[in-house]
């Protein structure tokens, strides 16, 4: 079944896919499910020195139809606690807006998203509250991240 | 507000306003002001002084058409102000633009409308920033080329896996990640090349995603804008897409364009407006709805956009207003049988013969004619200074009166409307009885004219209601100057309401015979003419005597061009 839907697949989300199962970026990990080859499972390591260390997120990845001429969608199925990500895992991140462009892949995606939690970015806030918490105590809003971390993203 | 444009383009009427010289004289002139540099200067539809050379073969019939909305009476020159746009003079207007900027900047067309599109069609600005700012921070904002050799495309570095050819004459395009013969491959003018199935898909997606105005290059953080013969040639196999590529383009002018606003008539004409630089402007579409270009509201002047947001409030919220205008009969001083206005003029004559005047009601007697309605000062507002009168009710006392009389006009402006429509009708039937449309020029001037007037008299009581006393101008007037000021007005006011009705009268009975009596014509076009004057000084009071001692607020309002 998935071979026939590979058939069907552009060359370049083939090609991808090799890619990133064969030579996987560190701390990331993300597979084509078997049913639908669109859809990949995704696994970030929180990034060391991050108030994410030591937690493995989970998130959902999506080609659409017009991909690569339109972004991945991309969400957090893990809980976090990041000024930029939402209570329901939406991230904010220009390039799966209005930067993005077809040249950039999966791989250079979740990377940024990795970046993004080693730097927080509380002036762009897609969660308000987080957003606020950071900027007036960055120390206790950290504290919060990593309470997060160890109680929803260790196994 | 200008009534030279108005009576051109009242549904059925075009074939008689303009005669085909005047046609001819204004599409020159048109076509010569649009050689101006476009400083701010108004276009004058001078319907002289212009040289028939200009007017080249293609742009003829385009350019009669505006002519005709642009134009003035005959052998009356005035400025607009304005143009009314419709998709024939749009691609014109465009065109004109772009080449402007293209031979000052000396840039291709096609970068001069990305310019353009990027600076919401300003030009004054785009020259501005590109002499201030330099050539290099515009075009990167532009999303064009920077480049030391000019406006030309590209000498940027593209990424070499996105743009070398390799050894076999073919790219590896960076999106598809496809070895594509380099025939198959387009490059924009940031060098950036990718395959051109590649370029179609990304176009479909930002085109259908409404982005057509700023497709910019699929590299990572090129920015740099997709030119139209990249667009032109990866698009060929979709001509639907490609259509609505340049149409989107074409409509930029329109949307994005802060000279540009759209008429507001429901359902919408397909028109628009540009001003040519004033946009406190009562501009009249084709449609035959006047407006205001900055509040889109009916014409107001002289109130302001403020000052007409809040009457309508006050109209439309009040509920004595609403029984007032339940009741729009007013009894005979004579009879008391209940009386309709049916005609312009304030003088009413009931069925028993008895003539009052519709203001105040008051029995006239035979020498209240319209002429001698030119003596009633009705029109003025009495302060009764009644102890016993709380702050309220006078206040409400002083609104009333001014609605009475703002709706009074406002009745008659509808009432002189329907009877031009009457007259231009049997003008044009008239026609066949082998009189000339032409020859009532000097009438259908007069009722421009007088529509004018009215509309203005009308909205004067309106701006009386806030200027002479409430809270609006409370601290800019002591009550010593806002009564010298209130009579300045009144006065103005009146002269001018004097002659309305004058002409009024003078119109019904023009139109009642269609006589080209010289005595008759005579004093209409005297009339008219003296309404011009006094529109003018009027307006002189109301901007250089009561809103320049305004300090509360920057008061800006269109006047009417006589
Ligand atoms: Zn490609
Ligand atoms: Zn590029
Ligand atoms: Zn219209
Ligand atoms: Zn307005
Ligand atoms: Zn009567
Ligand atoms: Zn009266």
């Amino acid at each position: 079944m998935a071979a026939a839907q590979a058939a069907q697949l552009p060359r370049r989300i083939i090609k991808e896919t090799q890619r990133l199962l064969s030579e996987p970026a560190p701390g990331i990990s993300a597979s084509p499910s078997e049913e639908n080859l669109r859809y990949f499972n995704v696994m970030i390591l929180g990034p060391s020195a991050s108030p994410y260390e030591g937690g493995a997120f989970k998130l959902e990845l999506f080609l659409p139809e017009d991909y690569p001429m339109a972004p991945p969608k991309v969400r957090f199925l893990t809980k976090i606690y990041h000024p930029n990500v939402d209570k329901l895992g939406r991230i904010c991140l220009d390039i799966l807006k209005d930067k993005w462009s077809p040249a950039l892949q999966i791989r250079t995606v979740l990377l940024s998203i990795q970046a993004l939690m080693s730097a927080p970015n509380p002036d762009d806030p897609l969660a308000e509250n987080v957003a606020k918490h950071w900027k007036d105590n960055e120390q206790e809003a950290i504290a919060t991240a990593k309470e997060w971390t160890r109680l929803y993203a260790t196994m | 507000m200008s009534p030279g444009s108005v009576r051109m383009r009242d549904a059925d009427e075009d074939s008689l306003a303009v005669s085909e010289e005047e046609e001819e004289a204004m599409s020159g002139s048109q076509e010569e002001a649009e050689d101006e540099d476009g400083s701010g200067g108004s276009y004058a539809a001078t319907g002289s002084d212009s040289d028939p050379a200009t007017n080249s073969e293609d742009a003829t019939s385009e350019e009669a058409d505006l002519g005709v909305l642009e134009g003035g009476e005959a052998g009356g020159s005035r400025a607009l102000g304005y143009r009314v746009i419709d998709s024939e003079s749009l691609k014109r207007l465009q065109r004109d633009a772009i080449n402007d900027v293209a031979a000052i900047w000396g840039c291709t067309p096609a970068i001069a409308k990305t310019l353009l599109m990027c600076y919401m069609w300003d030009k004054e600005r785009l020259l501005n920033d590109l002499g201030d700012k330099g050539q290099d921070a515009v075009f990167r904002a532009a999303g064009l080329v920077v480049s030391d050799g000019g406006a030309e495309a590209g000498s940027s570095q593209p990424a070499p896996a996105e743009a070398a050819p390799s050894s076999s004459g073919t790219i590896t395009c960076g999106v598809c990640m496809c070895e594509t013969p380099a025939a198959q491959c387009s490059t924009n003018s940031c060098g950036h090349a990718f395959c051109d199935d590649c370029w179609q898909g990304h176009l479909s997606v930002q085109i259908g995603e409404g982005k057509a105005r700023h497709v910019v290059c699929m590299s990572f953080k090129c920015g740099v804008v997709c030119d139209e013969t990249l667009v032109s040639k990866v698009m060929k196999g979709d001509p639907t897409l490609l259509e609505k590529y340049s149409q989107s383009h074409l409509q930029s002018y329109l949307e994005d364009n802060a000279r540009v606003a759209f008429c507001p008539s429901v359902p919408w004409c397909g028109h628009a407006i540009e001003v040519d630089g004033d946009p406190y402007v009562e501009p009249e579409c084709a449609c035959g709805l006047a407006f205001c270009f900055k509040c889109a509201g009916a014409p107001h002047s002289p109130c302001t956009c403020k000052m007409w947001d809040m009457w309508e409030e006050k109209v439309n919220g009040d509920s004595e207003t609403r029984n007032w205008l339940a009741a729009n009969t007013k009894p005979c001083p004579k009879c008391t049988k209940p009386v309709e206005k049916n005609g312009g003029c304030n003088l009413v004559v009931c069925k028993c013969g008895q003539p009052f005047c519709w203001l105040c009601g008051q029995g006239t007697g035979m020498q209240h004619t319209w002429t001698s309605i030119a003596n009633h000062s009705c029109g003025r507002f009495k302060d009764e200074l009644d102890a016993r009168m709380s702050e309220a009710a006078r206040n409400h006392k002083r609104y009333m009166f001014y609605f009475e009389r703002f709706k009074n006009h406002a009745d008659s402006i509808r009432k002189e409307k329907a009877n031009r429509a009457k007259l231009l009708a049997r003008i044009a039937a008239s026609e066949h009885d082998g009189v000339e449309a032409r020859d009532y020029g000097w009438l259908v001037g007069a009722l421009d004219q007088l529509r004018t007037a009215r509309r203005v008299l009308c909205n004067s009581y309106a701006f009386a209601y806030f200027f002479f006393g409430g809270a609006m101008f409370a601290d800019d007037f002591t009550e010593e100057q806002n009564e010298v000021n209130r009579n300045l007005f009144e006065d103005n006011q009146e002269m001018l309401a004097q002659e309305v009705e004058r002409l009024s009268g003078l119109a019904d009975r023009a139109g009642e015979t269609l006589s080209l009596d010289s005595e008759l014509r005579y004093a209409v076009i005297n009339s008219s003419t003296n309404i011009a004057t006094r529109i003018t000084n009027f307006f002189r009071l109301i901007e250089e005597d009561l809103y320049a001692r305004v300090t509360s607020l920057s008061a800006q309002i269109a006047v009417p061009r006589a």
